[in-house]
């Protein structure tokens, strides 16, 4: 009995086993290799191993973005045992907020990016505490060194390293390189597993770096200086561009608001477009050298032409009134320009009519993209033709009732100051393997008009620039300047009316190098200046000599005529019963020549008087007496600075033996002894609580003071 | 009795497989957790080694205790028992949802690995007072209510494998005792019978089970797995990857470290599949002759025993091994529910083991003091 039923539970313990056994060689051996094959599709996977992007250079070299290492952190959140807890020691480290890492600990989901970037430091510090749940990987990470500085040329890239702006965007394709492959084996969390490595089936390609035409310090220059004149006049935008005119390299390109490409998520989303090439403005006046280009070469006007602007004009019986209320009177052709007459630009665009001044908007490139090396170029907007009447032309003629991009406004203006000749504008000028090989970047030039028209509409614009013109203000001391100023309306039909000041000048001439077009849109009127105070000449004109000077002497571009040295006012210093070698000094100090009348050894006089406006260089005249020969009276010190003393008592022939810093406090002898030429008197300096007065606060002491430079 | 007659109740072939069942644990989890913790590899396969030897110094103190001892303890032992489930409840940690563990000292202990220990000594007493007057559902009825209080205590927590393996246990030990053989089945099944009933009818028409969610789930997991793949069926799906992955003689270190990183519970419910990947079927064929040994060994001394206390304490010992063996095995296979009983001596866990050994220790007991018996 007992063995029976021993062995029936032995039996069926072994069927059991049994059992076990057949499932163990069903699930290996019959559908093992299904779920082999499946296991190995979860685990075997090819990843795509992403190349170094290129870099992209100024024209001296400098990199605007480059590549750096990085660490991407990322969390696995089941693995997480105290969120707050690790949020409150990672925060100081990454620099988040506490609660933000609190949130994307404890998210749902598994996998979380923490931070894309984090520096080698961070992640050292990271890894002492090792928290569990957070992981590690190495990236690459775009880095705009100059943040601003380059855009809105350079672009960004998107978190997945593809450019989406800018140069970034435009050269993508040769910035990125090629792809390569590998083989790894990864775990559940689609991890890599170190130990086994990555097996390189394809070798990625680096990208090639581009170097821009876009000078650095030009640019840092441009946006400074925009960013200045947007904000000083409560503008709404504004951008300038830098370009070479006679071969349409852009050399600086740059607006306000802008974007810092290294937070570029974060950036308002006005700031994110370029400005000049995917925005289109009303151009207003600076259309007109195009309008003056075109009625010259259809020869509906020559340089002796001459216009009569009485301030307004009937155009198919509608009178459209120009801002001149009471006009201009006759005018030359270059007058009209200088002047910026519209009814003088109506004649003309009348004159020239509505097919001849299509046909200009065509061969001027302003009916269609520049072909700029930059993307989303916008292509602006003027009436059909089949549907524009004379009432559009007349308007079209001063540059209303079309828009077009900044770009297509500069490459305009300078295929005029390149002597007729159009070329592409760009950004880029080369493009360099990881090697070094440069490849030299060419774009294409077309000649749009005959020589002669260039020349004489350059004419025409540097009326603009002279003494009579518009912007007599844009002159630019030692070179000639053409230009030509503008104001429009960018929504005629709006109730609030807003404008955009715009200067576009070149220099020098002839044969210039250098375009500069600035636009402020809506600037308002901050200084509270009588009238309207919106107009080009008004707003930007004033900005344009120092910057084109400037962007001058950096590129290196010798003056046509001499420059005089910039005068600087001081007001000239106390000299009088001072030490003539002291006046030498002290003189020389502040710029000014000394002429010394007399034999003595202290001024007596001088001139012109303590405390007038000279211009440096100047001569101050003194007269000397001899006061002391045998001996000299000692001086009541107490209170002087060591300067002050040294002075005094050299001005009466003793010599100075201080002692300390600081302000004199005791003296030996003391004052209103008599002593010897020569003979030492001693000064005790102690520092007082209040800081010592310096060198300059001497120079005051005495009434003069050494005025900032002032340029006029 | 000196640590000479101690030894000598060892029995070769049961220690020895229960040993070699030890080694393959510890080199599987050598293989497969070497970044558990880190910077130091070894972790979980050193920690196991400690179990071992603790197991070893509690089968021997089981060893050196009669089986009269524990029958004149009997309910204090079955007290005892009930009282740490209960704690359990009320004071237990609770890993990935279920309530299992207390916490003594630094050791998180599970109570409900222990508690099948208690539950053989009681219905070993029970049983063998009614030896061969078992023939109705009556006769059943003290030893089922005596099982029933643990059962109900562990569902509770929940852990339904281990009310499963304390049925099993009543079942053979009922059967061992002179029950009908026809009786028990028909028990069971019917009871059986009914829970699918009441899961269907759960599942149709919203009907209230006193079962957690996820254990519904897991039930109908495995009736088809591929049903939810990345969810209730990915614990079994993974574990079958794992077996087949394994091919004849295991993969290398990179796969493993790869693939197992899928195996949810690799090294504790899923620790045979663990064995599969890394040993093949070589490695799992031999853990089977491993347990078979140590199950047929223990047979034969439950056979070799006169009385009948001791022959239903090791019998239940027995049972309690083999229904773990195919409970986990078949876990592993897809022919046993997602149920978490650990696969004795191959497991991770503290618990596990040392219950195991003492398992081993109840069997070895009764061989020692028959042996001892017959020389005095």
């Amino acid at each position: 009995m007992r063995l029976g039923r021993l062995t029936i539970l032995g039996l069926v313990f072994s069927a059991l086993a049994a059992i076990l056994l057949i499932r163990l060689a069903e699930v290996q051996l019959v559908i093992g290799p299904t779920l082999a094959a499946q296991g190995a599709a979860e685990v075997n996977r090819t990843i795509s191993l992403t190349p170094l992007r290129g870099e992209i250079l100024d024209s001296n070299g400098q990199p605007l973005a480059l590549e750096t290492p990085a660490t991407l952190i990322y969390v696995i959140t089941p693995e997480v045992t105290d969120a707050k807890g690790e949020a409150t020691a990672m925060a100081p480290i990454l620099h988040v907020p506490e609660a933000t890492l609190q949130a994307e600990l404890s998210a749902q989901g598994w996998y979380h990016v923490i931070e894309r970037a984090a520096t080698a430091a961070q992640v050292n510090a990271l890894k002492q505490l090792f928290l569990p749940g957070i992981g590690y990987t190495a990236e690459q990470v775009r880095k705009y060194p100059d943040g601003v500085i380059g855009q809105p040329v350079v672009g960004w890239v998107s978190g997945s390293q593809v450019g989406i702006a800018g140069v970034e965007q435009s050269y993508n394709q040769i910035l990125s390189g090629t792809p390569g492959q590998a083989k790894v084996k990864v775990d559940a969390l689609g991890q890599p597993l170190p130990s086994y490595g990555i097996q390189v089936t394809r070798q990625p390609i680096p990208g090639k770096s581009v170097q821009l035409t876009i000078n650095g310090t030009l640019q840092a220059y441009a946006q400074a200086t925009i960013t200045a004149d947007v904000t000083g006049h409560k503008g709404t935008s504004g951008r300038i561009i830098i370009m070479d005119p006679s071969n349409g390299a852009i050399l600086a390109m740059a607006q306000y608001p802008t974007v810092n490409p290294n937070q570029w998520q974060t950036a308002p989303v006005q700031a994110l477009a370029n400005q000049s090439v995917q925005y289109a403005y009303q151009p207003g006046s600076i259309f007109k050298p195009m309008v003056a280009a075109l009625a010259l070469m259809d020869h509906v006007a020559t340089l002796q032409s001459r216009y009569y602007d009485p301030g307004y004009k009937i155009v198919d019986g509608l009178k459209i009134h120009t801002w001149k209320r009471n006009g201009y009177g006759w005018l030359s052709f270059d007058g009209i320009l200088a002047y910026s007459s519209d009814v003088g630009f109506m004649d003309l665009g009348l004159a020239l009519g509505l097919n001849n001044f299509y046909a200009g908007l065509h061969l001027f490139h302003l009916d269609r993209p520049t072909g700029i090396d930059l993307p989303g170029e916008a292509t602006g907007v003027w009436p059909p033709l089949a549907s524009a009447n004379i009432l559009d032309l007349a308007e079209m003629s001063f540059g209303q009732t079309l828009a077009i991009t900044a770009i297509q406004e500069a490459a305009a203006v300078a295929s005029i100051a390149d002597g007729g000749v159009w070329h592409t504008p760009h950004v880029a000028q080369a493009i360099i393997s990881p090697n070094g090989q440069k490849q030299t970047l060419t774009f294409p030039s077309k000649r749009i008009l005959p020589t002669w028209v260039a020349t004489d509409e350059m004419q025409g614009m540097l009326q603009v620039v002279s003494s009579q013109g518009d912007a007599a203000n844009a002159e630019v001391a030692g070179y000639v300047v053409a230009g030509k100023t503008g104001t429009s309306q960018l929504s005629p039909r709006a109730k609030v009316q807003t404008y955009m000041a715009s200067f576009i000048g070149v220099a020098p001439v002839p044969n210039p190098k250098v375009l500069i077009l600035l636009e402020v849109n809506n600037p308002q009127n901050v200084a509270n200046q009588p009238g309207y105070y919106y107009y080009g000449d008004q707003v930007v004109v004033p900005t344009f000599p120092q910057l084109m000077s400037n962007v001058l002497r950096v590129l290196g571009i010798p003056p046509q005529t001499p420059v005089p040295a910039p005068v600087v006012a001081v007001s000239v210093p106390n000299l009088s019963g001072v030490a003539v070698s002291t006046a030498q000094a002290d003189a020389s100090l502040f710029g000014l020549h000394l002429q010394v009348s007399g034999t003595g050894q202290v001024v007596s006089n001088q001139f012109p008087t303590a405390g007038a406006q000279v211009s440096v260089g100047s001569t101050l005249r003194v007269n000397t007496t001899s006061v002391v020969t045998g001996q000299g009276v000692v001086p009541d010190l107490l209170g002087l600075t060591m300067r002050q003393a040294a002075i005094q008592l050299s001005a009466v022939g003793l010599t100075f033996w201080p002692h300390g810093a600081g302000l004199a406090v005791s003296q030996t002898p003391t004052a209103g002894t008599k002593l010897a030429a020569g003979a030492p008197v001693q000064v005790t300096f102690t520092i007082p609580e209040a800081p010592a007065p310096t060198v300059s606060a001497a120079k005051t002491a005495r009434g003069g003071s050494a005025a900032s430079p002032a340029y006029p | 009795m000196t640590l000479r007659e101690l030894l000598r109740g060892l029995d070769g072939w049961l220690i020895g497989a229960a040993l070699g069942l030890c080694a393959l644990s510890v080199v599987t989890l050598a293989l497969t957790t070497p970044n558990l913790v880190p910077g130091s590899p070894l972790y979980l396969a050193k920690h196991q080694l400690i179990w071992v030897v603790v197991g070893l110094v509690v089968m021997a103190i089981m060893m050196w205790v009669p089986h009269t001892l524990l029958r004149r303890f009997r309910w204090l032992i079955y007290g005892l028992t009930l009282a740490m489930l209960m704690v359990v409840l009320v004071h237990g940690q609770s890993v990935l949802g279920a309530q299992r563990w207390i916490n003594i000292g630094p050791f998180q202990f599970q109570p409900s690995e222990f508690a099948k220990l208690g539950v053989i000594i009681i219905l070993a007493d029970l049983l063998e007072k009614k030896r061969g007057a078992i023939r109705t559902l009556r006769d059943m009825a003290p030893a089922i209510a005596i099982a029933l209080v643990p059962m109900l205590l562990v569902i509770k927590q929940p852990d339904l494998g281990t009310a499963l393996v304390i049925a099993g246990i009543l079942g053979v030990l009922l059967y061992e005792a002179g029950g009908s053989g026809w009786k028990i089945l028909a028990l069971y099944g019917g009871t059986a019978g009914f829970v699918v009933l009441l899961v269907w009818l759960h599942v149709q028409a919203g009907f209230p089970l006193p079962l957690h969610h996820y254990q519904v789930t897991r039930l109908l997991a495995f009736v088809n797995p591929n049903a939810d793949p990345l969810g209730t069926g990915y614990n079994l799906i993974q574990s079958e990857i794992a077996i087949a992955s394994g091919h004849l003689t295991g993969v290398g270190v990179t796969e493993i470290s790869s693939l197992i990183s899928f195996l949810p519970a690799a090294d504790t419910d899923f620790a045979f599949a663990s064995l599969g990947l890394v040993g093949g079927l070589l490695a799992m064929v031999a853990a089977l002759g491993l347990y078979a040994v140590v199950v047929g060994r223990t047979l034969v001394i439950a056979h070799q025993e006169t009385d009948g206390y001791s022959s239903l304490i090791v019998l239940g010992a027995a049972a309690l091994l083999t229904i773990h063996v195919f409970m986990n095995v078949g876990m592993a296979t897809g022919i046993m529910p997602v149920v978490g009983v650990p696969a004795p001596f191959i497991s991770y866990g503290g618990s596990s083991v040392v219950t195991d050994f003492a398992a081993l220790g109840l069997i070895l007991s009764s061989r020692l003091h028959r042996v001892h018996l017959s020389f005095h």
